[in-house]
């Protein structure tokens, strides 16, 4: 309970800070709704929004359609390609951000590559692919490959095996994948903040900028109401009925 | 007997292990074929082949006459029982026994009518809207009987299907089975470890051990008149008994030397040199069990021995009798209740007999010891 | 079953080689060949303009030398260490009272636990800044109690850097903690009373050995993150208790030297791979173990 405490203590506080009036936080000096008004007249902030939103689609996609291809194969094959292919894909799980964020902007520049959306698009759909690959091989281990056999066995093919069977089969850990890999890209700051050029900030990178240089209440506001949409897709998520077995 | 089903030389390796070694099996149309043996004995490959799920390295399966060896398992006129069912969790009772019939683009209506039909065939009429997962283990196994026979294949294919049931399903399943192929008339090819199982639902069965078939025949056949030690061995409870070959005192019996037991005659219509190593093989049930002053009147085989050990099993008593340096297993049924006779105990003399029609010589196995193997 | 595996036709070399490459050419050419990368371009000099020069120096290994490197080696290290200690000892009680609540309740508390996970953690890290702000809660609360005098500063040293770590890294230490308690047989510890041990004792001596391999787990996962914090020390931290990352991105940005900066990162990946080496050893020995004592099956 203490732990739990001490999970929802510093949230609690920037919730409460949020609406008081006080500039700089301290103590509570009257309740107003005055930052939220603030954030909603900021174009920066929406434009960041904007791109955020871009590069996570973007991103979930190519981690999605990589990590599943990726799961299907490290599931059904086993060999010396296949122990390869684990560690590449497992690898990024466990390296510390700035050193991956670093090799990829060490990357971009030896290669000519200009700095903007598309290296922040390569760089979450590099470490998203880990995680949507780790969630599909825990859902795969769960998967009766006899199901295959006997959808071949009644005289199926392949593409309505994969739509018939795999896809409604596999459904809610794709589902399970996406959500990973879109919050963890919107979530980002560290890589972003490497890799990200002019013009292609993201909510995350902007609002590390309002930290360091801009109003804390503004940040406050800014936080519950990013906050609140993770939570809000995080319960909702929890709540959907899930696959019974 | 047409060969309907032909297996010629299907041979299969998995690196160095040879998982089938050259089988060639005939099966006739509309009967009920068993494949029997151990874990491991090559039958499920053998199955597997026959699905279309895996490639033989060599041999070819025929269907009636048309070559099927690389022809993949959507395209074969095979379907297969899974043993774990293998119900597609996603879609209802309905919907998985129309399956196959939806994918060779069945009219819907017509599908209905099928499907209607093998509900009624498998009795499940009222649970077609129900998932896999609300219904008994014994159900999903009619269920995944009725997905494969609505596509009315040339062979249905059944892989250890009673083996995830409890003994009491099993059996009631065993005569379902029955009933469904009486109905259908589909030739089945059922694949189990269990002899039981294969005895009593197959027209006639094939004993595998080691990628190898062993013995076809008859379940009487079998086990009447099993064609090597391992089918001996495998097939029931059985003693069997090294010994060498004697003279034959009339045609059709062989005189055998025991060692310690002496002399007993056998039935043996084929061709034995005399001396040579030779197994007898006598089932435990076969041998009656008396006091040492039961009468002498007929040319019954005789031994003397004593009770060592016995278990009492309800329906029969299993013996264990000290016979010369051999222990024997003799089974003896309770005819009459168990408790008005006086019970034989551990240590009783007694007599064992048996008809030399019952004693069977299968050929000598080199390097095996001249002793008792006690199953 | 599985060496007869339903894949007669799909088993062939090509259809597998096709299948992997679209992931593995991917992930070489965007995480082997950039990490690959580093350990190149330290060896390279600077060019003028921010970028890379062509030729072969140790020039960057060499400013590594520069006093003030060790010390922030050093800090790195322990406060790594100290999160990760901390995190075990906060997250083991946590897992277990997780693991022994009934199944309904267990999976709403799993959520709140995991929640502050799902928050964009410079949100977290802005939090405690607002927490420990000098016009903050804390600092109101301490004054009010004595325990503090008005000029004390709670933010920009390594203690505030330790307490936010430990913060940010605890959901990632009760998780796979959890994993493991949620597996372990707790009759065993009933078998431990059973046997005269008392409470703390059969948990110490039974739970935490059932659960090695979590601890093991939760070990790598916050270790390893940790020792490449940068974010934490740059928001809650100041130039004392500034960690590797901190040096890493100053060279990107404040003087743009990237072979300078890919030194630090290098000899970052080389302290990195140490622990996750040690991980993989022990999971081996693990096995190896696990193995032995199935060996009757």
């Amino acid at each position: 309970m203490a732990a739990l405490l001490f999970l929802y203590l510093p949230i609690i506080v920037l919730v409460i800070q949020s609406f008081n009036t006080a500039r700089y936080g301290g103590s509570w000096q009257g309740f107003t709704l005055d930052w939220y008004r603030q954030l909603a007249g900021n174009a920066p902030i929406q434009r960041a929004t904007v791109n955020t939103l871009i590069v996570a689609s973007v991103s979930t996609f190519f981690s999605l359609v990589l990590g599943t291809l990726a799961a299907w194969v490290l599931h059904r094959y086993k060999g010396g390609l296949q122990r390869l292919h684990y560690l590449l894909v497992y690898a990024p799980l466990v390296i510390p951000d700035i050193l991956m964020g670093m090799s990829l902007l060490l990357l971009f520049v030896q290669a000519g590559i200009p700095l903007g959306r598309g290296t922040i698009i390569i760089a979450h759909t590099t470490f998203c692919f880990s995680y949507v690959t780790l969630v599909l091989i825990g859902r795969l281990q769960d998967f009766d490959d006899n199901l295959i056999d006997a959808a071949l066995d009644l005289g199926a093919r392949w593409p309505t095996i994969i739509t018939r069977i795999l896809l409604p089969l596999l459904g809610p850990g794709l589902a399970a994948g996406a959500l990973l890999a879109f919050t963890l890209s919107v979530d980002d700051f560290v890589i972003t903040f490497l890799v990200a050029g002019p013009g292609s900030t993201t909510l995350p990178v902007h609002v590390y900028g309002m930290m360091k240089f801009g109003s804390p209440a503004l940040v406050n506001a800014l936080s519950v109401l990013f906050m609140a949409a993770t939570f809000a897709i995080v319960l909702t998520s929890q709540l959907l009925p899930k696959e019974k077995s | 007997m047409s060969a309907f089903i032909e297996l010629r030389g299907i041979t299969k390796r998995y690196g160095d292990a040879v998982a089938v070694d050259g089988v060639d099996l005939d099966l006739v149309k509309g009967e009920v074929f068993s494949l029997l043996g151990p874990s491991g004995c090559g039958k499920t490959t053998l199955l597997r082949i026959l699905a279309g799920f895996i490639m033989p390295d060599a041999g070819t399966v025929r269907v009636d006459g048309v070559d099927l060896t690389r022809v993949p398992a959507n395209q074969r006129p095979i379907n297969t029982v899974f043993q774990n069912y293998a119900l597609f969790p996603h879609l209802s009772v309905r919907q998985n026994i129309a399956f196959g019939r939806k994918i060779a683009g069945v009219p819907a209506a017509q599908i209905r009518r099928e499907v209607d039909r093998m509900l009624d065939l498998i009795q499940m009429a009222g649970h077609a809207d129900k998932r896999p997962h609300q219904i008994s283990g014994g159900q999903k196994q009619r269920v995944a009987i009725a997905r494969a026979l609505i596509n009315e294949p040339r062979l249905l294919l059944l892989d250890e299907p009673l083996a995830a049931l409890d003994l009491k399903l099993r059996q009631h399943m065993l005569l379902e089975l029955e009933r469904i192929h009486r109905d259908v008339g589909t030739t089945f090819l059922y694949v189990t470890h269990d002899q039981g199982e294969a005895m009593g639902l197959s027209d006639r069965l094939a004993v595998m051990n080691g990628g190898r078939v062993e013995q076809i025949g008859a379940p009487a056949e079998v086990y009447e008149a099993p064609a090597t030690r391992f089918v001996a061995d495998f097939i029931g409870d059985t003693n069997i008994l090294d010994g060498h070959a004697g003279s034959r005192p009339r045609p059709d019996y062989l005189s055998v030397e025991l060692g310690s037991l002496g002399r007993v005659l056998a039935w043996c219509d084929r061709p034995v040199a005399a001396g040579k190593t030779l197994h007898l093989c006598l089932r435990p049930e076969k041998i009656r069990l008396e006091r040492p002053n039961g009468g002498v009147d007929d040319d019954w085989n005789r031994v003397g021995g004593t009770i060592t050990e016995y278990n009492y099993f309800g329906s029969h008593t299993r013996f264990v009798v000290r016979a010369g340096a051999l222990d024997l297993s003799v089974v003896q049924p309770h005819r009459r209740c168990f408790l008005d006779e006086k019970p034989f105990a551990p240590g009783d003399p007694v007599m064992l007999s048996w008809h030399p029609d019952d004693g069977y010589v299968i050929p000598g196995n080199h390097g095996v010891p001249a002793e008792a193997v006690l199953q | 079953m599985k060496a007869g595996g339903g894949d007669g036709l799909l088993k062939r070399r090509g259809l597998e080689i096709l299948l992997t490459a679209p992931s593995l050419i991917w992930m070489g050419l965007f995480f082997a060949l950039p990490t690959f990368l580093v350990f190149l371009i330290a060896f390279r000099p600077a060019d003028p303009w921010g970028g890379v020069g062509d030729g072969f120096t140790l020039e960057s290994w060499a400013r590594l030398g520069n006093p003030a490197y060790p010390l922030i080696f050093w800090r790195t290290l322990w406060l790594s260490a100290a999160t990760t200690v901390i995190c075990l000892v906060l997250a083991v009680p946590v897992a277990y009272w997780l693991a022994r609540l009934d199944r309904g309740l267990r999976r709403w508390m799993l959520i709140l636990v995991i929640l502050p996970f799902w928050t964009n953690f410079l949100i977290r890290i802005f939090a405690w800044k607002t927490l420990l702000h000098p016009e903050g809660y804390v600092k109101e609360l301490l004054l009010f109690f004595g325990f503090s005098d008005a000029q004390a500063q709670l933010l920009y040293n390594p203690w505030a850097v330790l307490i936010v770590l430990v913060y940010s890294y605890l959901p990632f230490a009760i998780l796979p903690l959890y994993a493991a308690a949620e597996k372990f047989d707790f009759s065993l510890v009933e078998a431990a009373w059973d046997l005269g041990a008392g409470r703390l004792r059969a948990f110490w001596s039974v739970f935490v050995p059932g659960i090695s391999k979590g601890l093991l787990t939760a070990f790598l996962i916050v270790f390893v993150p940790a020792l490449g914090s940068y974010a934490i020390p740059d928001i809650i931290g100041g130039t004392s208790s500034e960690m590797i990352g901190n040096r890493i991105a100053q060279r990107v940005f404040t003087d743009r030297n990237l072979p300078h900066a890919s030194a630090l990162s290098a000899l970052l990946a080389l302290a990195v791979l140490l622990p996750m080496v040690a991980y993989l050893v022990q999971l081996g020995r693990e096995q190896r173990r696990l193995r032995k004592e199935g060996g009757a099956e």
